[in-house]
């Protein structure tokens, strides 16, 4: 009989603490909110995070890889092959961090979409869903121009994932860009999306994977359209009203983590920077006299070729541009070909102080295309990829066959043993 | 005797479903000397046997269990949010089930006591910050990650015996703990790198390195594999070990081995007193742990780099073929043969006489109406000796505490070695 009325004490005990602070013990911060609770009128705050995460979840090198691994750029110590060499290893932060970065922004932006799709139809919810389509594809064409083959996510998973083909990625990116293209209107400015900034992406997309009928024909569709114009380099990159950009991250100092021009700029420089990468000297050669980009291209800080596109140093941070109508005119003389293609090269040359040229072979156009891509673009994240998709990386920058894609982080691979590694590394 | 106990905890830094956590414990005790069977002695036997179970929720975020949204995110001179932790709902207590069991032994009237323990404690639902997928949108996540085991013996001996007008009190102790992690994520039990050459595995121990293993070194152009030639390897470096023979030598190639962990450690103090004489003799010692010289790769063996080199590693640099196979011939600015590695992780094992204190009682006197008890007078000398195969400075300092990266000599300031001389008075 005692010993029952213990266990039956015992037992009270244990109901009674469990029952009366069970309540108790629920308890939630005050500074931030469960993505559950997410309300409509949260979406504005949403829509400006995910723009933050979209620009500085990357990290600041990847805004730069494919200038990094073009051939053009290289460190105080070594050569641009060196670099490049440095860099393509599956233990690089460079490499590490862009994998990191970019599906870390892919599960914000499929957070947002998430939350849209649960959403009643409204302006503001379908311009925000068209921005998020519109991220994804931008995360998956710098996916997949790096690493080739990767996992494809429509939500966000703790799977381990496998690998997906790299059509199956370039068909995921153009539905992504079609949603976009049919929810975005207008935006409030350049540092917003549009509807143009999906055109403009769309165009590149269909220039990577040989479309060229329909990569010309949404290139022309913007330089037609009136909206935009070439623009002087002392506007488009000294942070001046242009009629140049269709796309750009902000970058406010106070609001990222990427400085640009801290990795370019020499501590000589008036705004100062560690100046981690130089311009080779067969650049600066390659820019002739009256060329109008090259002073805000390239600058010489006693006697060390920076880029200069970038200028504020350590004070402040600059816009990174996504798309710009010289993209445009350059993907549409490509995609047109030798014999159409050759009036807009020309009409980009003419407006940047070059002289028209002619040319009498496609190789030989591609061969111009490339060179003024290399000249105008120069800083803006294309040489690498530019030299991989027209096949003509291994013999311009001197590397191995594997070395044309990036290899899959080690960590990955150490994490999630369902992904293969990129052969050769 | 018999005690047992029960307790229940609740946290928020758990789901609800997953908030509380019950730890019983039950122990024994028995006094065998004073059954009567045991008769009339003055002998003293003690028996004791215990369970108990812990609970621990430190080391994580208050929120932990949840997922959240933080501000801060902005974009435009406008406020923004974003995802911050995605929490994770199964979150619950880190256990510990631990089993004691001991005897106490007094012998010769207490002239001998004996003390001897053996424990098991195995720890299961470890909380930790798991390394993911990075494509799952975050690179870590706080969880229950997997479990350990500890077990270990301790013992010790205490004597109190004279010799001839001489008094002499010993006091011996010896530990051994030998630990294991049981199971942590599911990665087809490769080493999780962890940073600071350390890797966890299960299987090996927390605090096992994670290292390159040297071979020897090449002698011969012609032994050098082609992608080790192509960046410049030569006869007269290192050989390492090329775990996947691949021919390059990368992070993959590294091993896990050694351990900061003692095989068993200890004290023993010895006090002895000579009429108002009294001598103090405390020695610690520790076996079988090593000890990675960081500062030799970083400075100290990198031949040909700008910082001051030991003379052993220039002396006896390689010079030609068969000149030797411990150290590499000097090259500016290479760091292909200063790789963290077995080539700098040593046998920490020492004894030392931690400290010797001699002191003298003066006997109680009067000074007028002023009486003087107790005047002692003494000298001490903190870690007066030092045996050890070890090369750095101090097998005993380490830039971290944290046992995962427990023993790694960095350069640290040794242990001082301090003379006292002192003079106690009582009155």
């Amino acid at each position: 009989m005692k010993k029952k009325l213990i266990y039956l004490s015992a037992l009270f005990g244990i109901l009674l603490m469990t029952g009366s602070c069970g309540n108790k013990l629920d308890l939630y911060p005050y500074s931030a909110m469960s993505p559950k609770a997410v309300t409509p009128s949260d979406l504005p705050a949403l829509r400006l995070g995910m723009y933050n995460d979209m620009q500085n979840d990357p990290g600041v090198y990847a805004f730069i890889l494919f200038d990094l691994l073009g051939g053009d750029i290289h460190t105080a110590s070594g050569a641009p092959f060196d670099l490049i060499n440095t860099i393509l290893s599956p233990l690089n932060s460079m490499v590490g961090g862009g994998w990191n970065g970019y599906y870390g922004a892919l599960f914000q932006v499929n957070n947002v979409i998430g939350v849209c799709e649960d959403m009643e139809l409204s302006a503001a919810r379908n311009r925000t869903l068209g921005e998020a389509y519109y991220f994804r594809a931008y995360i998956y064409y710098s996916l997949v121009t790096r690493w080739g083959r990767v996992p494809i996510f429509g939500k966000n998973t703790l799977d381990k994932p496998f690998r997906d083909p790299v059509e199956d990625v370039w068909e995921f990116i153009e539905d992504d860009l079609d949603a976009a293209l049919s929810l975005l209107t207008t935006s409030a400015n350049y540092y917003y999306v549009s509807a143009d900034a999906a055109t403009a992406l769309k165009a590149r997309v269909m220039l990577s994977q040989g479309k060229m009928t329909q990569a010309a024909s949404l290139a022309e569709s913007l330089i037609t359209s009136g909206k935009y114009k070439l623009d002087t380099f002392e506007k488009i990159f000294r942070k001046q009203a242009n009629t140049e950009i269709i796309f750009a991250f902000e970058n406010l100092s106070e609001e990222s983590t990427n400085n640009i021009s801290d990795l370019f700029y020499s501590y000589a420089h008036p705004n100062k920077g560690q100046g981690s990468y130089r311009v080779s000297q067969q650049l600066v050669n390659a820019y002739v006299a009256t060329d109008k980009r090259k002073d805000i291209s390239i600058i010489n800080i006693v006697g060390t070729d920076c880029v200069n596109k970038y200028p504020s140093g350590q004070t402040g941070k600059d816009p990174v541009i996504i798309s710009r109508i010289a993209e445009m005119y350059l993907i549409s003389a490509e995609a047109q070909g030798r014999v159409n293609g050759l009036p807009r090269l020309n009409e980009l040359r003419n407006f940047r102080g070059l002289s028209f040229i002619s040319v009498t072979s496609d190789d030989q156009f591609i061969e111009a295309i490339l060179e003024e891509r290399r000249l105008e673009l120069m800083g803006e994240n294309f040489r690498y990829y530019d030299l991989v998709r027209t096949n003509k990386a291994i013999e311009k920058l001197g590397i191995k066959s594997h070395q044309t894609l990036l290899p899959i982080p080690g960590r990955e691979l150490q994490y999630n043993t369902n992904l293969e590694p990129n052969l050769g590394y | 005797m018999m005690t047992a106990t029960l307790r229940a905890d609740g946290s928020s830094k758990f789901h609800r479903d997953n908030r509380w956590g019950y730890f019983p414990s039950i122990s024994f005790g028995w006094n065998v000397s004073k059954e009567e069977f045991m008769g009339d002695n003055n002998q003293d036997i003690k028996i004791r046997a215990s369970y108990g179970k812990t609970g621990n929720q430190e080391g994580i975020g208050s929120y932990a269990y949840q997922a959240l949204m933080s501000g801060g995110q902005n974009y435009g001179n406008e406020s923004g949010i974003s995802v911050s932790s995605f929490g994770n709902e199964d979150l619950t207590w880190e256990k510990a089930d631990q089993y004691d069991f001991g005897f106490d032994i007094s012998l010769f009237g207490r002239k001998l006591d004996l003390s001897f323990d053996v424990y098991y404690k195995k720890t299961t639902d470890l909380l930790y910050s798991m390394p993911i997928h990075a494509t799952t949108g975050m690179t870590s996540i706080t969880s229950n990650i997997g479990s350990m085991e500890n077990r270990g013996v301790e013992f010790s001996a205490s004597t109190d015996f004279n010799l001839g007008s001489v008094k002499w009190n010993t006091n011996f102790n010896i530990a051994h703990n030998k630990n294991k992690i049981l199971s942590l994520i599911d990665n087809d039990n490769l080493p999780i790198s962890i940073g600071d050459n350390r890797a966890l595995q299960v299987g090996r121990d927390i605090g096992s390195f994670y290292l390159f293993q040297m071979e020897g070194l090449y002698q011969y152009d012609g032994e050098v594999p082609q992608p080790q030639l192509d960046l410049g390897v030569r006869a007269g470096d290192v050989r390492w070990t090329d775990l996947d023979g691949n021919g390059i030598i990368n992070d993959n190639d590294r091993v896990v081995i050694g351990s900061s962990n003692p095989k068993f450690s200890g004290g023993w103090n010895n006090k002895f007193n000579y009429k108002n004489l009294q001598l103090d003799v405390l020695t610690t010692f520790m076996y079988g742990n090593n000890v990675y010289n960081q500062s030799k790769p970083s400075a100290l063996a990198r031949i040909g780099y700008r910082t001051a080199q030991l003379e052993e590693y220039v002396v006896n640099q390689w010079t030609g073929p068969g000149s030797t196979n411990v150290y590499p011939r000097a090259i500016a600015g290479e760091t292909f043969n200063t790789r963290n590695s077995t080539r700098f992780l040593e046998d920490g094992s020492f004894i030392r006489l931690r400290a010797v204190t001699l002191g003298y009682h003066l006997p109680s006197f009067k000074v007028k109406n002023f009486s003087v008890n107790n005047i002692r007078i003494y000298g001490q000398v903190d870690n007066l000796f030092l045996w050890t195969k070890y090369s750095g400075w101090d097998p005993e300092v380490s830039k971290n505490l944290d046992p995962r990266f427990f023993g790694t000599d960095w350069f640290n300031t040794p242990q001082p070695r301090t003379y006292n001389l002192g003079v106690n008075i009582n009155l």
